[in-house]
C-alpha cells in the first residue's frame, strides 16, 4: 500500500492526523512538519503497529 | 497505521487564510489594522465572517484570533468553525503541493472534512508493479 496521510477536520476546526502504508518512527516523520503548519499538537497516541515496527527494528539488530 | 495526532489550529499561514476566505461565500478579508488588544498593540488582519456584526482580528504572528459574537449572538461559532476547517484543508493542501503528495478533500456525513495525501513515489511504484510505464 502506498504511503498516505490522513487528515480528519472535525466540525470545530479540531483536526486528526494518522499515516497509511509507513511504520514507526518513519510514520512520526511523516507528519512532524504539517503538524507544525497546522498548528499546536494537544495529543500523540503511538498505536500497536509503531511498537511492532520498534519491535522488528530490535531484532534486525539482535541478528545484526 | 502507528500514530494518531490530535492538534488545535493556529491561523499563522497568510495564503491559506486568504484561500479560505474565497472558499467561504461572504467572507472578506479587510485587510491590516493596528488595534489595541489585553494591554498592547497588536498588528492584525481583519476578517468579516457573514452574518458577524463584528469582524474578526487575526494576528497572523501568533495564530491568536480575536472576536465577541456575544454567545451566539452576534455571530455564530458555526460559521467561525467552518472556516477553521477550510483554512486547515487549504494548510493540507499546500503542504501536499510542496512536499510531492497528491491531494483529494471529501466531506463526510456530519460535516467532518477528510483531506488524503498520497505520497507520488508510492504511486509511480504501485503503477510500475502492476505494468503502467511512467516516464
Amino acid at each position: 500500500m502506498g504511503k498516505k496521510i490522513i487528515v480528519n477536520i472535525g466540525t470545530d476546526g479540531v483536526s486528526t492526523l494518522s499515516v497509511l502504508g509507513a511504520k514507526g518512527g518513519e510514520c512520526l516523520k511523516m507528519t512532524e512538519k504539517l503538524e507544525r503548519s497546522l498548528g499546536n499538537v494537544n495529543d500523540v497516541k503511538l498505536t500497536d503497529d509503531y511498537y511492532a515496527a520498534l519491535e522488528n527494528t530490535a531484532k534486525i539488530q539482535e541478528k545484526q | 497505521m502507528s500514530h494518531i495526532t490530535q492538534l488545535a489550529l493556529s491561523l499563522q499561514n497568510l495564503e491559506c487564510v486568504k484561500s479560505a476566505v474565497t472558499r467561504m461565500a461572504g467572507a472578506t478579508l479587510n485587510g491590516y489594522k493596528t488595534i489595541w488588544l489585553k494591554g498592547k498593540s497588536r498588528k492584525v488582519l481583519e476578517l468579516q465572517l457573514p452574518d458577524f456584526k463584528l469582524p474578526l482580528y487575526i494576528d497572523i504572528n501568533t495564530g491568536d484570533v480575536f472576536n465577541d459574537n456575544y454567545n451566539g449572538q452576534w455571530g455564530k461559532l458555526g460559521v467561525y468553525n467552518k472556516f477553521l476547517q477550510l483554512y486547515a484543508s487549504e494548510v493540507a493542501k499546500e503542504f501536499a503541493i510542496n512536499n510531492n503528495y497528491s491531494y483529494e478533500e471529501e466531506e463526510l456525513a456530519g460535516g467532518k472534512i477528510r483531506c488524503t495525501l498520497s505520497a507520488i513515489e508510492s504511486i509511480k511504484d504501485s503503477m510500475t508493479s502492476e505494468g503502467y510505464n511512467i516516464g
